[in-house]
């Protein structure tokens, strides 16, 4: 059966109290105001790494038949990071249907994006001309991303 | 296409579907026309002239507009190669969203596939009108 993705459930009721409520540190949050399964986060760079002093837009959806389904979520912001593309797509386990448990929540989903920022993973790059450049001169990505961090995430 | 999707998914999903080469009608294809535009503004289109008609063997380049209102409002579309079409003006190239029933009857699950699609039937439909020479741009 399909639901129309206008319907809020109460886990996503209960999810979205938790989140307004206890949100994690480091992490802001909106929930749309059309669309209840639209959230808006602002998410500061983890301390000591590359992107520590930005932060980064992050809009999560949450499809027809969360929990069932992996929330779907898009950078927003500029970022120069192998695991995180050209058009914000991001490359992280739990948000692929197969790694997903219904187990895991919203608030998990956004820590392990904060968490993916400090901890590139370039043996699984999305943009690999951008992995090309962490590999071959990490101190030159770490110029890049820094100054994408002040073009794009102030 | 889901209506109730956010604009930003919505785009996300049909720049996919554009990517993967999934669109149902190979005669039509779109994509980002920046690869590096996160607001998914605009957009690139091309539709191949429908066999036997005056439109056959040309390949037409459009430019799409995605607005903040999209897909609540239809994209805004331009020819960028000159064409003679009804909805299409003259002077340059845009597609008159009064004159286009795609436009005039708008929903929020129509997309970017669907218009192009609706241009390239207004082709079949108007097979025989005079065309400019090919190659002309607006």
């Amino acid at each position: 059966m399909q639901y129309s993705s206008a319907v809020v459930t109460p886990r996503i009721m209960k999810e979205t109290k938790l989140l307004l409520e206890k949100t994690p540190p480091g992490v802001r949050v909106t929930v749309s105001e059309e669309n209840p399964r639209h959230f808006l986060f602002d998410i500061q760079g983890p301390p000591g790494s590359f992107y520590e002093a930005g932060i980064f837009k992050v809009e999560i959806f949450l499809p027809s038949d969360y929990p069932m389904s992996p929330p779907k979520a898009l950078f927003r912001t500029k970022v120069f990071h192998p695991n995180i593309d050209k058009v914000g797509r991001i490359c992280l386990d739990i948000l692929k249907q197969d790694k997903w448990t219904p187990a895991l929540l919203i608030e998990k989903v956004v820590l392990s994006i904060q968490w993916l920022l400090g901890a590139p993973n370039l043996d699984d790059p999305l943009d690999t001309s951008v992995a090309d450049v962490f590999k071959a001169s990490p101190e030159h990505a770490e110029k890049t991303a820094r100054e994408w961090v002040q073009l794009y995430a102030k | 296409m889901e209506s109730s999707v956010p604009r930003t998914f919505r785009l996300y999903e049909e720049l996919e579907k554009g990517e993967k080469a999934k669109l149902s009608d190979q005669s039509v294809s779109y994509g980002l026309t920046n690869g590096d535009d996160t607001t998914f503004t605009n957009w690139n289109g091309t539709i191949i002239g429908p066999p036997n008609t005056n439109f056959d063997n040309r390949i037409y380049f459009l430019t799409i507009r995605c607005g903040p209102h999209y897909p609540m409002q239809p994209p805004e579309v331009s020819f960028n190669s000159k064409v003679n079409l009804p909805s299409v003006n003259q002077a340059n190239g845009k597609v008159e969203p009064t004159k286009f029933s795609i436009f005039a009857n708008w929903k929020p699950d129509f997309d970017m596939e669907k218009t192009l699609i609706g241009l390239k039937n207004e082709m079949i439909a108007n097979k025989k009108l005079p065309q400019p020479a090919d190659g002309d741009m607006y």
